[in-house]
């Protein structure tokens, strides 16, 4: 009598185990799509029973718990992998953002280079004529826009990373505190006894998200997830560190990243290659790619301007003048966002230095102005030969970055691959552990039925 | 493999971003007929570069080589101007120095000679949009006063006739029709004759036969010497645009789209966007939910 009211009892904790299995399909179900979250499985193992006299009887089934599935290596290859791509995509992002140095561009730099020269040409065979001196300071003017253009391009372009930097450093201290504040609970779920599947798989993916943006690197410590680049750590325990930024006077105004440690050290800047991911791909782009191209863009500009202004100088106006530059480009430094025609030349354009003399059909100095066009600047290339490196130096720049983002993203791809092939829900699976665990409650209920009439038939023995 | 619905979903669409991608970029350079529209498009952006500005140089140099050789075809048709009215005061010359014609012939011959050299200082004064062209570089002064006297400079003017190479436009009146190149001042020349004519002075008349022949001379030199620069402008600007053509062609070989071949990969990005579709649907298809009733 006793043994079939302990199968009673029995009956009515596999039914439990069975209702927990099939809960824990239907969550993972649920959660098929939700980023981050690794399936779960009910661990059971058959319990013990009692003993009559050599015959030992089982005890039923028990849920030992719930356990997530689990790549460790793949775990520890993905943050990294995600970081280069994250890295790679930002940089192109940010630097593809300009059309300044389109080679086909029939209104670019390149074409208001041409246009310059060509109007000093049309001008030489005709330099008394105002139609054409007027032409030929138009076509300086037009060269200038270009050249500011450009300048505002490249600016704006830099702005806009400075933007996307902000908003990167906003999301990577959110992603930080709700690391360090998963950190918190789930050591306090853990004291209750339970493993916190969900919080752990949130917290991963949170903690590769904060990798993607910071390059930081994952580590377990006491069942802490941390996170830390270089030696800064941006996630201890319960802590996360601070990303700012500030304007940076030495380069153009632009923000400067820095960092304040989870231990509340700092705060520390940070360059480039002090972080990963997306940070150091924005700063790369804003930095490195566009940061080059305008500052080769201002070389460009204050070296042209130069050479023009040299030989300008040298020539004699309509009105018998000298010594007059056609370009005002200031310094190095923002020369191409501030180049512009002198504006005595561009009110008066007799006073255009075509010639080495005051009559207006000396075409001498024209044709030292238009030797300038071969002639090396102080960079040490020609204007055209100038023009033509800054566009493809940016260019094999921009590709570089886009090859390597691709295989980046490759790589990524199929790491993903592999760790959703191993911890991702299949629908399938799932529902036919429900209907397995479905069938197994439906034959224990069979069992506690036969078990109660058994007990039926006992009691109702007279 | 364990494949999952999640593994399934993001695959599709990456699978289907990447069709959208390789059609949206088949179609740009369809459309366009540009394979390359941003310098990260190609490793030859410098080269493409650099063809184009060569192109545009080699053109531009053309248009002032072209602007000058308006200016020479109206100083080599002055100057045939010119030989032809010293021809005809030479055959005045020869005419008049016979003994058959009397003081009244010689004043009415003079009469013409007058107006010859007249028509000479008007063709020595030809000028072109306000640009004298006998002036050398003094193209808003007239090149001769009334009285026959050059009034120019003796600056010239070049032009570029190929990188690194020029050539002289301009024109010195007092070169050609004067003595400043060692030849004789064709206007007084004239001035002579009429002179000649008039005081009746059959042997002043005789000397200005060999002036006018000399002046026929030296203008017809200087003709020529405008014909050998117009041919030498001619020879260039063929060179020119031969050599920007080629540079066209190279740059084209490098940055435009062949259009078979654009048409193709635009019918095959949109037959593989279409599979990627058709694919996408057929992974969804079956499932086990469509069998559990």
């Amino acid at each position: 009598m006793s043994n079939l009211l302990s199968q009673l009892g029995i009956g009515a904790n596999a039914l439990g185990v069975q209702r927990s299995v099939s809960a824990t399909a239907s969550h993972n179900i649920e959660n098929a799509s939700t980023p981050g979250f690794a399936r779960q499985r009910v661990e059971l193992a058959s319990l013990a029973g009692t003993t009559f006299g050599r015959v030992a009887l089982g005890g039923g089934v028990e849920a030992l718990g719930v356990t997530q599935a689990r790549d460790f290596f793949l775990d520890a290859q993905i943050p990294a992998a995600r970081s280069a791509t994250a890295a790679f995509d930002a940089a192109v992002s940010v630097a593809t953002a300009i059309t300044t140095l389109d080679p086909n561009d029939e209104y670019g730099l390149p074409a208001s280079l041409s246009n310059f020269y060509s109007a000093l040409r049309n001008l030489s065979a005709r330099p008394g004529d105002p139609a054409s001196r007027q032409a030929a300071v138009r076509a300086a003017e037009t060269l200038a826009q270009r050249f500011q253009g450009g300048a505002r391009d490249l600016a704006a372009a830099r702005a806009a990373a400075d933007d996307e930097l902000r908003a990167t450093v906003d999301g990577a201290n959110q992603l930080g505190r709700e690391v360090a504040d998963l950190n918190a609970q789930i050591r306090v779920a853990r004291g209750s006894g339970a493993e916190p599947n969900d919080l752990i798989a949130r917290r991963r993916h949170l903690a590769e998200e904060l990798a993607s943006l910071t390059g930081a690197e994952l580590f377990e410590d006491h069942g802490d997830l941390n996170l830390r680049t270089g030696a800064v750590g941006l996630v201890m325990g319960d802590r996360a560190a601070t990303f700012s930024t500030e304007p940076d006077a030495a380069n153009g105004g632009h923000l400067a990243l820095q960092v304040t440690g989870a231990d509340a050290t700092g705060p520390e800047a940070l360059a480039s290659r002090d972080v990963g991911g997306r940070l150091a791909g924005i700063l790369d782009g804003r930095d490195r790619v566009l940061g080059t191209a305008e500052s080769k863009l201002d070389q460009l500009a204050f070296d042209f301007a130069a050479s023009i202004n040299g030989v300008h100088a040298a020539g004699v106006a309509l009105d018998g003048s000298s010594g007059r530059d056609l370009f005002d480009a200031g310094i190095v430094e923002g020369a191409a966002g501030r180049i512009d025609v002198n504006a005595a030349i561009t009110g008066d354009p007799r006073l255009f230095a075509a010639g080495a003399t005051a009559a207006p059909g000396d075409s001498t100095n024209l044709l030292a102005m238009i030797a300038t066009e071969s002639a090396p600047l102080a960079s040490g290339s020609d204007p055209r030969a100038a023009l033509s490196e800054l566009i493809g130096e940016f260019g094999s720049a921009v590709s570089q970055i886009e090859r390597s983002a691709e295989a980046a993203r490759a790589v990524g791809s199929h790491l993903d691959g592999l760790r959703e092939s191993n911890r991702g829900v299949s629908i399938e699976e799932e529902i036919v552990r429900m209907t397995q665990a479905q069938r197994v409650f439906e034959a224990v209920t069979k069992v506690i039925k036969t078990a109660d009439e058994m007990l039926g038939s006992l009691m109702s023995i007279k | 493999m364990r494949v999952t619905d999640r593994a399934l979903f993001e695959s599709s669409i990456a699978r289907n971003g990447a069709a959208r991608e390789r059609h949206a970029k088949a179609t740009a350079e369809a459309s366009t007929g540009l394979k390359v529209q941003h310098p990260w498009d190609s490793s030859a952006t410098p080269q493409i570069t650099r063809y184009r500005l060569d192109a545009d140089r080699m053109r531009a140099i053309n248009g002032a080589v072209g602007a000058a050789r308006g200016d020479l075809d109206l100083v080599d048709g002055t100057l045939a101007g010119v030989v032809n009215v010293l021809q005809r005061g030479g055959e005045l010359a020869v005419q008049l120095a016979n003994d058959t014609y009397n003081a009244a012939d010689r004043a009415s011959a003079a009469a013409e000679v007058r107006a010859l050299r007249d028509e000479v200082l008007r063709l020595a004064n030809i000028e072109s949009a306000g640009r004298y062209l006998l002036s050398g570089t003094a193209e808003g002064t007239r090149p001769f006063d009334a009285a026959g006297s050059y009034q120019g400079d003796a600056g010239e003017r070049r032009i570029e006739l190929a990188p690194g190479s020029t050539e002289v436009v301009s024109f010195r009146g007092d070169e050609i029709l004067g003595t400043a190149a060692g030849g004789i001042d064709v206007l007084a020349a004239l001035d002579d004759l009429a002179l000649a004519l008039e005081a009746d002075d059959t042997a002043a008349i005789r000397t200005s036969i060999d002036a006018m022949h000399t002046g026929v001379g030296q203008v017809a030199v200087a003709q020529s010497k405008v014909g050998g620069v117009m041919l030498g402008l001619e020879i260039a600007e063929a060179s020119n645009r031969t050599l920007a053509d080629v540079a066209d062609e190279r740059r084209a070989e490098l940055t435009d789209a062949d259009f078979i071949e654009a048409a193709t990969n635009l019918a095959f990005a949109e037959r593989a966007l279409e599979a990627s579709f058709a694919a996408t649907a057929k992974s969804f298809g079956p499932s086990l939910l469509d069998v559990l009733r």
